[in-house]
């Protein structure tokens, strides 16, 4: 894929925080839909398509799907019915559970890639809170980390080589642990919605991290060079 | 502006970011993530190696204290605590398997309601989650609602008889707390209490079989079952020389390893026991100091079981009368001797006699001398610890009407419930509607005829449903409340099954997963939304309660902690020599049903059905080693093992019929009809199928068990209280498995 976001028109800091931005706004379409949220769901998007808009062509694809969602009218328990069964518990069955480990060649949870993910975290300086139940594989838990290193990276500044390392510790975590299972769940999860939002947010959760996945390969190229 | 009024637009965001870029809080992570905090420990000391959490496992009531070892926050493997009477370090291969149910996805992982008024199996309920709060609050209003218009007993709850399910139903002022024994251990239970431990006592669960020289088996399949210390026990008692006689209808795990395999015809045992008894007394073989110092009723019983000679127990249960005589006087000789039992026995299924039967497993261990001495049945020592009652009380429970759904009022010594007559009942709206239900861990394929009960259950307004996975039963659910699985619980927990000495296993359990509750915990939240706060367990009330029992234990929570429980108890076993009946004896014909107007005596009754010409086999019913029940159904390496039940068939009469290994054939009772695969065997009495439990689950949340296999339970009747009331059986034993067949190529 071309890498065309404008980061040399940007601060890389500013892109950086862009980026962390994205990822907290596609964590947030991602929780479980209330009536606050649902409320609040248009201006999150114009946020994301602001941002994404921001990064230039690359993301025209990622900027439409939002487009789309927003054109659409979701009825809070359709949205909840839909998150239910295709996430939690469904008749017949969860069907696309957020889960790396259930991509994985065992379905079963809490599997190697969620052990990974925790190595990694661990080595991050992280550990997951007392008030969390969940698995460190969890959809959300892999974007709050990329939130995390891209907060790292903010907090590093220009210092040059540090800024470089945390960007490859981010495409390392993209593309060894997120993206892989994403694009199944993403499959799955297009498959199996029949409210159609959650179909176009996993397409977009999907072709973000893709779009960010270049990004950071280039601008880690460039550093190279 | 910013992230939480969600309008952030790029303006504004390139107007401030160049001041905070560094700064974390727009990101607001707290709100609905904050899954990771930052921790020095973390970072210099990523976690290596396993670390040890104790438990016990929850599979089978047998509760094997286990060792989990845990890496990065996961369970990677179980090993039983060698130092548990029970698991002696080992586990079976369910327990070894059953981590696969704290991973599983299918798991009910959050409260959920349905949106979709149409229910039925295969319906979706269209659910969506919702909190605790919503969930109780919903269960509580319909609750209140429906005791203000139709009373609390038009509330049913199905549930295990937990001290704290008890009290929740008291509470409400609901009769209807419908337990599973009538398809289980009540004639034991009921047994046990006339004769030996004494009313509301139940039974033991301890038996010393390890020392036995000669052991008895009426149906008993312990190892079969893989219960895993009596496997075991039975095996180091063959080795030691000890003799092992099975009657049983199927050639079970036990009557495998047996000297002696007799297929005895089913529902017949009684008989047999009869006659072994009379030559027992008639000979003198009996223990005669433990009769005279330990028992009464000894005279009676003999002569009442004259009438029960070898050669008329020949003719009804096709056991040679030579052959009845020569164990019977075998068992006696042989010290230490027992009739090992647990729970349905018997072949497998209840019968209309199964109560007299259980009799007889006590008279026989009587009059060797093998109650509650080495080599015999054992009454469970359990540790003397203070009693929750003790500290926390409560206000007088409402008195509400007497009568119950299931009529099980109507008997005097056992009020545990009846799934045979509750379906009935509510179809009926005899003696009142009802008109909601709450359920915990039961599922349709326990019930007979479950659908009846499905039918009955749709007829009511309201069901919440309590579970570890999304059953059959969950999609009638209204509300369902996930409950966590055994390896998320804490506490101190007795060892029950095989307690030849008090000790007591640490439960730790992991951090739980997802959104569960205990259902403990769930009752008291909803008497507290009821307005029934004076019914909650007062907190100081039940620190002063844990504070006492911390110091019964005589031991510190560090000391529990190091040694995964507590082992350290007197281990010399000490006969008893008084028991729990009214006269601190054993009663061979106990006061206690002579008082409620029972035949203090066993007698011959017949089975209730007889095979007939046009249904000619009998229905066996058992289990497998490898499963059990719904707990163990979707573990995929179990189901790999055994992926699906069959049907057990003589191989002659397989040939009468063109029936061949690995078809799929039909088998029809009166009540219904189920597909199953044939398996012929020459380990089976001709005139009888034996089908094993577990199998049959419609529904699809559970991935791996569903569509797996059949549910005999669809062929066993269910029964009126009319019915029920026909059978003047001191245990209201609803002859849950008697049943009838035909067979024939699908």
């Amino acid at each position: 894929m071309q890498n065309n976001i404008n980061y040399r028109s940007r601060d890389s800091s500013e892109i950086t925080y862009l980026r962390a931005f994205a990822y907290r706004t596609l964590a947030h379409c991602f929780i479980y839909p209330s009536k606050s949220w649902i409320s609040e769901l248009p201006g999150w998007l114009n946020t994301l398509s602001s941002i994404l808009e921001d990064f230039g062509p690359s993301t025209e694809a990622v900027v439409k799907t939002v487009e789309e969602i927003r054109k659409e009218k979701y009825s809070l328990q359709t949205l909840q019915i839909e998150y239910t069964r295709l996430f939690i518990n469904g008749a017949p069955s969860v069907l696309a559970p957020p889960y790396a480990s259930a991509y994985s060649e065992e379905r079963w949870f809490y599997g190697p890639p969620a052990i990974r993910a925790l190595h990694t975290y661990q080595k991050a300086g992280l550990a997951f809170s007392p008030k969390s139940r969940e698995m460190p594989d969890y959809l959300l838990v892999e974007l709050e980390f990329m939130i995390h290193l891209c907060q790292n990276e903010m907090k590093v500044g220009k210092s040059y080589g540090e800024a470089s390392d945390i960007r490859e510790e981010q495409h390392c975590f993209l593309t060894e642990q997120l993206m892989p299972w994403v694009s199944v769940w993403r499959g799955y999860v297009e498959t199996s919605d029949r409210a159609g939002f959650y179909a176009k947010l996993a397409a977009l959760i999907n072709e973000w991290l893709k779009t960010d996945a270049v990004y950071l390969e280039n601008t880690g190229e460039r550093s190279i060079a | 502006m910013g992230v939480k009024d969600n309008t952030l637009s790029r303006r504004d965001f390139l107007k401030f970011s160049g001041g905070l870029l560094a700064s974390s809080f727009m990101l607001d992570l707290d709100s609905d993530l904050g899954f990771l905090v930052p921790s020095a420990e973390a970072a210099a000391k990523p976690e290596k190696g396993e670390k040890k959490l104790y438990g016990e496992c929850g599979i089978c009531s047998m509760g094997c204290a286990y060792i989990a070892y845990v890496q990065n926050g996961r369970i990677v493997r179980l090993e039983g605590n060698p130092k548990d009477q029970i698991a002696e370090g080992k586990l079976c291969v369910k327990g070894y398997s059953s981590l696969n149910i704290l991973y599983d996805p299918d798991r009910l992982k959050y409260p959920m309601k349905r949106t979709n008024p149409q229910k039925g199996i295969g319906v979706d309920p269209k659910w969506v989650k919702i909190t605790w709060d919503e969930a109780i609050g919903m269960v509580a209003k319909k609750f209140k609602e429906v005791i203000a218009k139709d009373g609390p007993q038009a509330i049913v709850i199905f549930a295990r008889g937990k001290p704290h399910l008890k009290h929740f139903a008291k509470s409400i002022g609901t009769p209807n707390l419908i337990i599973h024994n009538s398809a289980c251990d009540v004639t034991h239970d009921i047994a046990w209490e006339s004769m030996v431990t004494g009313e509301g006592k139940g039974r033991p669960f301890t038996g010393d079989y390890e020392n036995s020289r000669y052991i008895l088996s009426f149906g008993w399949d312990g190892p079969g079952k893989s219960k895993n210390k009596w496997g075991r026990a039975i095996n180091n008692a063959l080795e030691k020389g000890a003799k092992l006689v099975v009657f049983d209808p199927r050639l079970s795990i036990t009557a495998s390893k047996a000297h002696e395999w007799i297929p005895i015809k089913p529902g017949t045992d009684l008989a047999v026991l009869l006659a072994m008894i009379r030559t027992i007394i008639n000979e003198n073989l009996f223990d005669q100091e433990f009769i005279s110092n330990y028992t009464t009723g000894f005279n009676e019983l003999k002569v009442r079981v004259q009438q029960y000679t070898p050669e008329w127990a020949e003719k009804i249960s096709d056991v040679p009368a030579g052959k009845i005589v020569r164990i019977a006087r075998e068992f006696a000789t042989t010290k230490p001797a027992v009739v090992a039992s647990h729970k349905r026995d018997a072949g497998g299924p209840l019968y209309s006699n199964s109560f007299r039967t259980a009799q007889c497993f006590i008279i026989m261990n009587t009059l060797v001398g093998s109650i509650d001495r080495p080599g015999g049945r054992i009454l469970d020592r359990k540790p003397k610890l203070p009693k929750e009652d003790e500290f926390v009380k409560y206000p007088e429970y409402p008195k509400g009407v007497k009568e119950r759904i299931d009529g099980m009022e109507k008997y005097p010594l056992t009020k545990k419930g009846n799934f045979s007559t509750v379906a009935q009942g509510i179809l009926s709206k005899k003696p009142y509607p009802v008109k909601a239900a709450l359920i915990w861990k039961y599922n349709l394929p326990s019930f007979p005829n479950r659908l009846r009960l499905e039918e009955a259950l749709k007829t009511l307004d309201f069901i919440a449903v309590s579970d570890i996975y999304p059953t059959e039963l969950t999609e009638l659910a209204d509300v369902v409340l996930p409950e966590g699985t055994f390896f998320e619980g804490k506490g101190l927990k007795e060892r029950k099954f095989h307690a030849m000495y008090p000790q007591m296993a640490l439960v730790e359990g992991i951090k739980p997963l997802y959104d569960t509750k205990g259902f403990k915990d769930v009752l008291y939240s909803i008497l507290e939304k009821m307005g029934l706060k004076e019914y909650v367990p007062d907190k100081e009330a039940l620190k002063a309660f844990s504070k006492a029992k911390d110091e019964a234990l005589g031991t510190t929570k560090e000391e529990i902690r190091s040694n995964g429980g507590i082992w350290t108890g007197d281990k010399t076993f000490k006969p008893k020599t008084e028991f729990g009946t009214p006269s601190k004896k054993i009663e061979l014909s106990p006061s206690l049903l002579k008082e409620k107007g029972f035949d203090p005596l066993p007698y011959w009754i017949e089975p209730k059905v007889m095979p007939n010409k046009e249904y000619p086999y009998r229905l066996i019913i058992y289990r497998t080693p490898w499963q059990r029940m719904m707990k163990t159904q979707n573990i995929p390496v179990l189901m790999e093992i055994y992926p699906e039940n069959t049907v057990t068939i003589h191989s002659k009469e397989a040939e009468k019929l063109n029936i061949k290994e690995g078809d799929y054939i039909w088998v029809e009772s009166t009540t219904g009809k189920i597909k199953v695969k044939a398996h012929l065997s020459e380990g089976i009495r001709p005139d009888c199928v034996a089908i094993d439990h577990g199998f049959g689950h419609r529904g699809k949340g559970m991935t791996v068990a569903f569509g797996k296999g059949s549910n005999e339970g669809d062929l066993v009747p269910d029964m009126t209280i009319g019915e029920m009331l026909k059978n003047p059986d001191p245990a209201a034993n609803s002859m849950w498995n008697e049943v009838v067949l035909k067979i024939y190529k699908a």
